[in-house]
């Protein structure tokens, strides 16, 4: 497996009038090509953030502090902004959560498309006509002749995100940023898009970095999955890792606070409390407040990752050789299920 | 369950309808039928749940029952009375009865109000201490209570909601609608806008008050998981149809209906290896536009069983049934080119166009679907339904 994307100690931040906003705080992972990547956590985990200075599109007063982010063997930090203009769209593409305000409305879809397949392509204008209507068919609008003369208002929710996937893949990214792709969508249509992604992925054999807050779109589609909270990384590993095998008690929280899809009626399992405040994020592990198994450590150091297999790491002092043991810990899980 | 259950509230053939026509004539009528004719009851000490997707009518239908909206036609029986029509003036005792918990809790709550403004707003107006030796106290002291209930402290009743996060605004709305005892609260998407660790708190909290308080709830979500969670029993709608009412287990492990089938099976299952990726129902297409709507089923033209198969043995008899009947789906020529639209009518005219495609069958919609509007009806004990062809569709 060849690396395609390695984030390495990222860290940004927003410089609001109240302060810094400590969105992202120091973060590594690494993307190979194939992989579908996803990251998972609440609102205000820095999960977008993450996208969004991959691409470095963040914005006034965001600012990436430190980190790299190495690209095929590149930094992209070390770029211009015209290398990063022939990047987006080239290698890396996104879309963003709602597909509304991501088109514009008073432009025509094909004159959209359009503008994005000319600008990284030689094609003329009518070569890049026809390539948008391939495009739009590739991802299921019923009638591409007719409705690329559309207008976006024209277009439901879910056709409008297929537009967006069209456009995205025009130019045979290597890597797609999907940020909440589906969030805005009904399941119905977020199962048709889903599927869709999962069809242009092995299609393409591009990799995906999928953004999302639902444990269960991760799931679907993710052979790898990283867990955010509070700006950091908690837990990463394959999706079985994530799903089957979670360390991280927070990830072990999510788990439990989603209602199971058997038949028995039992009780949810809340992770009482609510996220930190980026503001001024605790001194030590962001979870510490809610944790219930936190240590005097937890409180005042962040803890490091700790590796449990080749493929999965744990941010949790609690596998530190001098936290109390394993078996301890997951007596008192039994005692917490008891109550 | 033998005894005859009351209900405590009934809703009989409701429809909302909103006039969307625009100019002084309205010359073109255009009517959006938001809820048309949906009947449901819910028992005293219930949970029913309400799903759908965006835009078939389930929040119009919740706030149609508290009068947010006025009745088009229908009844709304509570507690044996008709209060479709009744005069505000006698509404009112039952506005302390019926209250409602809204989706977004930025925007339900007054951001120039403190908490306790907030919550006594409906104590004031219904007076609820009216005859207490010192209404002011025993006011207070059913704040702060309140308030200790839904997980807040005392001291946050002089603070205003920016203080508050998204979780503990949700919160306080629970507290106002509690603040006047009612028995009926309409949770109109409560916890679609909190995060994953804070719904379940507060799922949690509401099933905590309906067994202490013997609370009776409405549950409008589109968050399938979590409303089978919580409902004992579920109502399935779409573009203002009720499309089935069954138990909910009984709901999620046989839906009969194919949009039912189709919804359940595209929530996205949170264990990697178990998705039923196989067995997945695909919709097809979007949710049509519920304005000016036809008569026959809403579902008809993403349903994967409406269509009757012509074959082509006889060309005199085959085009003899194809004229009349309607397109099941999007044609096409080799080139590409759109030849029919769903729900074309073929007619002496087109016909020729399907004969030259040289198919040797042809899909037509099934015609009691595209033109009757099926009923809900009791097809196995607590299990309603409303297709025609509900058995055909359900033989193993």
């Amino acid at each position: 497996m060849k690396k395609l994307l390695e984030v390495k100690n990222l860290s940004t931040s927003f410089y609001t009038h109240l302060g810094e906003v400590q969105a992202v705080r120091n973060i590594s992972f690494s993307l190979n090509e194939g992989d579908v990547l996803g990251i998972v956590g609440e609102s205000g985990s820095g999960k977008s953030v993450t996208a969004l200075s991959i691409m470095r599109l963040v914005g006034i007063p965001g600012k990436i502090k430190a980190g790299q982010i190495i690209y095929q063997g590149n930094d992209l930090s070390m770029n211009s902004k015209k290398e990063m203009e022939n990047l987006r769209g080239n290698e890396i593409a996104m879309i963003f959560q709602d597909p509304m305000t991501s088109l514009n409305p008073v432009f025509r879809i094909k004159n959209q498309m359009v503008e994005v397949i000319r600008k990284h392509s030689k094609l003329n204008y009518s070569e890049a006509l026809i390539r948008a209507k391939d495009l739009l068919k590739q991802v299921g609008i019923p009638d591409p002749e007719a409705q690329i003369h559309d207008y976006p208002h024209q277009f439901s929710g879910g056709m409008r995100q297929r537009a967006l996937i069209a456009t995205a893949i025009s130019c045979k990214p290597k890597l797609l940023i999907a940020d909440e792709p589906t969030t805005a969508l009904d399941v119905t249509i977020q199962a048709q898009i889903l599927e869709l992604l999962r069809e242009l992925q092995s299609e393409t054999g591009m990799s995906i970095l999928l953004i999302t807050h639902d444990l269960g779109v991760i799931a679907e589609i993710c052979t790898h999955v990283i867990v955010m909270y509070g700006g950091k990384i908690m837990e990463k590993g394959t999706v079985q890792d994530i799903y089957y095998n979670p360390q991280h008690p927070y990830t072990k929280g999510l788990h439990k606070s989603i209602p199971k899809t058997t038949n028995e009626k039992t009780r949810l399992f809340p992770i009482e409390g609510s996220p930190p405040d980026l503001l001024k994020p605790p001194k030590g592990c962001p979870f510490s407040p809610r944790c219930p198994h936190a240590m005097e450590v937890c409180l005042v150091e962040t803890s490091p990752e700790f590796i449990i297999t080749e493929t999965h790491s744990s941010a949790c002092w609690l596998h530190d050789k001098e936290a109390p043991s394993l078996a301890s810990f997951l007596k008192g899980e039994e005692v917490m299920l008891d109550e | 369950m033998n005894e005859i259950r009351v209900p405590l509230l009934e809703v009989r053939n409701l429809k909302k309808y909103f006039n969307k026509s625009r100019g002084l004539f309205q010359k073109n009528k255009k009517i959006l039928a938001a809820v048309d004719g949906i009947s449901f009851s819910i028992y005293r000490g219930e949970t029913f749940g309400l799903v759908g997707e965006s835009g078939c009518g389930k929040s119009t239908t919740g706030r149609t029952i508290i009068k947010l909206y006025d009745i088009t036609d229908g009844e709304i029986i509570y507690d044996g009375v008709d209060i479709s029509n009744i005069p505000e003036s006698e509404m009112f005792k039952y506005r302390r009865k019926i209250q409602m918990i809204f989706q977004d809790p930025y925007a339900s709550l007054n951001s120039r109000m403190t908490v306790t403004d907030i919550i006594s707003e409906g104590i004031d107006t219904h007076n609820i201490y009216g005859d207490h030796e010192n209404p002011k106290l025993a006011k207070q002291e059913r704040i702060y209570e309140l308030l200790e209930s839904v997980g807040l402290k005392k001291e946050h009743a002089s603070r205003y909601p920016h203080e508050f996060s998204g979780g503990q605004r949700q919160r306080i709305g629970i507290a106002r609608a509690l603040a006047v005892d009612p028995e009926l609260i309409i949770c109109d998407e409560p916890i679609s806008a909190l995060d994953v660790s804070i719904q379940a708190q507060v799922v949690n909290m509401l099933e905590d008050f309906q067994k202490d308080r013997g609370l009776t709830y409405l549950f409008i979500a589109h968050d399938l998981s979590m409303v089978k969670h919580i409902s004992d029993r579920i109502g399935v709608m779409y573009l203002g149809h009720m499309m089935e009412i069954a138990l909910s287990s009984d709901l999620y492990e046989h839906p009969l209906h194919p949009y039912t089938k189709a919804l359940l099976s595209s929530i996205p299952i949170p264990d990697p290896d178990n998705t039923n990726k196989g067995n997945r129902i695909i919709l097809k297409g979007d949710v049509p536009s519920p304005i000016n709507p036809k008569p026959g089923c809403r579902f008809v033209k993403r349903c994967r069983y409406a269509f009757d198969r012509i074959e082509n043995n006889n060309v005199a008899t085959y085009k003899k049934e194809l004229i009349g009947r309607h397109v099941f789906k999007i044609v096409k020529n080799r080139e590409g080119i759109v030849v029919f639209n769903q729900e074309d009518e073929i007619t002496i005219e087109n016909v020729e166009l399907i004969i030259e495609l040289g198919m040797k069958s042809f899909d037509v919609i099934k015609e009691k679907c595209f033109t009757v509007t099926p009923l809900l009806e009791e097809v196995r004990k607590d299990h309603f339904t409303a297709c025609h062809y509900i058995n055909d569709i359900n033989v193993e």
